[in-house]
């Protein structure tokens, strides 16, 4: 055993109380960080989990966008960017279908309406996920029909969460009832418009996460066209040069510079000409609706934690094809919704830094002090002939020695923690908790990583806590050191 | 002291008439907008510009009366809302959607689809009900010397609460209008050259231009054609008259 080892063995066991506090402080931060991080990756798994079981699926496809997408639309400043729909769906969805580890694959439109029932005078909102019903049952089972029915394959028809037809109810006096039509007024860039149908069940999700509660889902169709999502454009519309003429202008002059015109109207009360029915001509592309259109597919994976890697496995795939359409995570699809769950880490990380900052100044010092206790030792050392090097290093191994040692300790102490936790089969009681623990009873995951990182940490900390000391043994003169003795 | 009384006095009448003419002035505004006992109808050809975007265009053939409040505007162009309108019977107004039939609540402040312009901007609006004059100051807009009011809103139901008005001197027609927000800030700018057509003995601006000041770039430009003042028949003001419409 090197000697600077065994001199170290020697004084921790020597200094047995100082040894103890600073193990003990060590292990206690092994214990905390242990345990705390056993609890995020269970919630973080927990949370992931609820949302690409309710909404988000484990990969998400949208079309090339310049901001952010999520399944909830284009994130633009004012919010006024339209989603554009998947090019070449069927290509898209097909290599999606062929990549290794996808077992379900379900499309989306989404968008937003005022729902009202018929003759209401008060309308609520509605965030809606167009779907095919029977591929998007396979792939989500969360939402579970509580009234009516589920949508079947090709029929019109709109699902409500139960809580939000009950909240409609409380603030706007709102009454939605199975089997009565929805009035829905799209909000589409292309123009409002209306559509009714049958309000066929209200849902509930078995867990329940933030946006949950405003989804409805709606066949693809009529939210398409709630979208304006059509076939095609309409025609250019010809002007005369005076109909566009303001747009150019520059200046006040250039609008009130000339003398003023006086024209006169039509004599007679124009009596109004109603518009020919022929005139409409719903055939126009303009107004069929485009039933090939998708915002979103999602797809569920075998194995969850491959995500990453078919994420970009597909957006190498889409590169090489050429495809403008984008693969991201779950996160990506739930867009602002799923933030909480790190704004929860950023908060513990926080904690543990400050509970770091608390433990290096405690520490800091205890060595103090039992550096004065030892100035007559390091001053016979320094006289015998010991370089300020060696005395450095000395008290480095001897803190790493003593992180080492308590941090096995502290981690043992935390897997016990754990272990006890786990036995209990403490039941999660309410929807958040189940959520949080990942299931109805708490099984605290460990992260080995997770330990590795929080025995480093220690270790680090005992590092930084030891500088100072030393450096104040370092300054005293070998001849006082060994006065003071 | 007396003498002081006197010019007080005469100072006090002498901002009351002005603001009493200017309050007269809003009147006389809002008179060329209302055609009381007459309809109103015209198309409003609506194109709107907005950076990096094709212009968009849209056509309405809005009937009014007045002397009701009622309105029905009618969507000419293009093709996908043609036949689509608004509706307006007592203090609701309905958007009907001809592809299924159906009519849903609106509201006034609604955009006139995705223009720079709002539904209010199309029917009738006070100033003078609507508004309290805050100040007046004189100024010179292009050619013509102008009245420049500060309007303060009256309850929360308008569209804007503060407006800037640049008012003829020669004639009460408003020239320029700056829409601002509950916090002062600018948020749009409606210019009404001075081309005008003649009907039912008022002059109204045959052409507008509406500036988004919040968004850059973004701008529409409002041309009023085939304008009549006229009776129209009752059942203009009816769903069924959207209906038939289509």
């Amino acid at each position: 055993m090197p000697i600077l080892v065994r001199i170290a063995l020697r004084n921790l066991l020597e200094h047995k109380a100082k040894s103890f506090i600073i193990g003990g402080l060590l292990a206690l931060g092994v214990v905390i960080l242990v345990v705390g991080n056993s609890f995020m990756d269970t919630a973080a798994a927990g949370i992931r989990k609820t949302f690409t079981e309710n909404y988000t699926a484990d990969v998400f496809i949208h079309a090339e966008t310049t901001d952010p997408v999520s399944l909830f639309g284009v994130q633009s400043v004012g919010g006024r960017e339209e989603t554009p729909a998947i090019p070449d769906y069927e290509r898209v969805r097909a290599i999606l279908e062929e990549t290794d580890g996808v077992i379900g694959v379900a499309s989306q439109v989404t968008g937003y309406a005022l729902a009202a029932p018929r003759d209401s005078e008060e309308t609520g909102f509605a965030l809606m996920f167009g779907v095919m019903p029977d591929e998007y049952s396979r792939v989500f089972e969360n939402a579970v029909v509580v009234e009516g029915r589920m949508l079947e394959p090709g029929e019109e028809g709109i699902l409500l969460t139960k809580r939000q037809v009950e909240r409609m109810a409380e603030q706007l006096e709102v009454e939605f009832k199975v089997g009565d039509d929805v009035v829905l007024t799209g909000l589409g860039n292309s123009g409002f418009k209306i559509r009714a149908v049958p309000l066929v069940g209200l849902i509930e999700y078995k867990a329940d996460t933030e946006a949950t509660e405003f989804i409805s889902y709606v066949d693809a169709d009529t939210l398409r066209i709630l979208m304006g999502l059509t076939l095609g454009t309409d025609a250019d519309i010809v002007l005369a040069p005076e109909e566009t003429e303001l747009l150019s202008s520059l200046s006040d002059d250039d609008l009130f510079g000339a003398p003023e015109t006086v024209d006169l109207a039509s004599a007679a009360a124009a009596v109004p000409e109603p518009v020919p029915v022929e005139a409409i001509s719903p055939a126009a592309p303009a107004t069929l609706v485009d039933s090939g259109a998708w915002h979103f597919l999602l797809a569920r994976l075998e194995r969850p934690a491959q995500a990453e890697r078919v994420v970009k496995q597909l957006n190498e795939r889409f590169a090489e094809e050429g495809l403008p359409v984008v693969a991201e995570g779950w996160k990506a699809a739930a867009g602002p919704f799923a933030q909480s769950v790190d704004v929860v880490r950023v908060v513990f990380n926080v904690a543990i830094i400050i509970v770091a900052i608390v433990a290096i100044i405690i520490m800091t010092n205890t060595l103090v002090i039992s550096v004065i206790e030892r100035t007559g030792e390091i001053g016979t050392m320094r006289a015998l002939g010991a370089q300020k090097g060696f005395v450095r290093k000395m008290f480095l191994v001897e803190t790493v020695v003593i992180a080492a040692v308590f941090g096995l300790v502290g981690t043992a102490l935390a897997f016990g923690i754990l272990g006890v936790l786990s036995a209990m089969n403490i039941e999660a009681g309410n929807a958040f908790l189940e959520i949080l623990f990942a299931g109805k009873v708490l099984k605290p995951a460990v992260n080995p990583m997770s330990v590795l990182w929080s025995l480093v940490m220690v270790t680090a900390v005992s590092v930084v806590a030891h500088v100072y000391p030393v450096q104040l043994a370092l300054r005293i003169q070998p001849v006082r050191a060994m006065q003071a003795e | 002291m007396k003498r002081v009384m006197i010019s007080v006095l005469a100072a006090l009448s002498v901002a009351m008439a002005g603001a009493q003419d200017f309050k007269a002035m809003l009147r006389e505004i809002d008179s060329l907008g209302d055609f009381g006992g007459q309809d109103f109808s015209a198309t409003y050809t609506i194109v709107s510009e907005k950076p990096g975007q094709k212009p968009e265009t849209v056509q309405v053939r809005v009937y009014r009366r007045d002397e009701r409040e009622q309105f029905v505007f009618l969507f000419l162009k293009p093709e996908r809302q043609k036949g689509q309108g608004y509706l307006k019977v007592d203090d609701n107004v309905w958007f009907y959607d001809p592809e299924s039939g159906e009519f849903a609540k609106s509201t006034i402040k609604e955009s006139v689809q995705d223009s720079e312009a709002r539904n209010s901007d199309l029917s009738r609006m006070s100033y003078a009900d609507d508004y309290d004059i805050e100040k007046s100051s004189e100024g010179k807009l292009g050619a013509y010397d102008v009245w420049i009011l500060e309007l303060v809103s009256k309850d929360s139901e308008v569209s804007w609460q503060r407006v800037r008005l640049y008012v003829r001197k020669d004639k009460p027609l408003v020239l320029k209008e700056e829409d601002f927000s509950v916090s002062g800030r600018l948020m749009r700018t409606v210019s009404f050259p001075p081309s005008y057509i003649s009907a039912g003995g008022k002059q109204i601006p045959s052409r507008i231009l509406i500036v988004d000041e919040i968004n850059s770039g973004e701008k529409s430009q409002l041309t009023l054609s085939d304008v009549a003042v006229g009776r129209l028949p009752d059942d203009t003001f009816t769903e069924s008259f959207l209906k038939r419409a289509r």
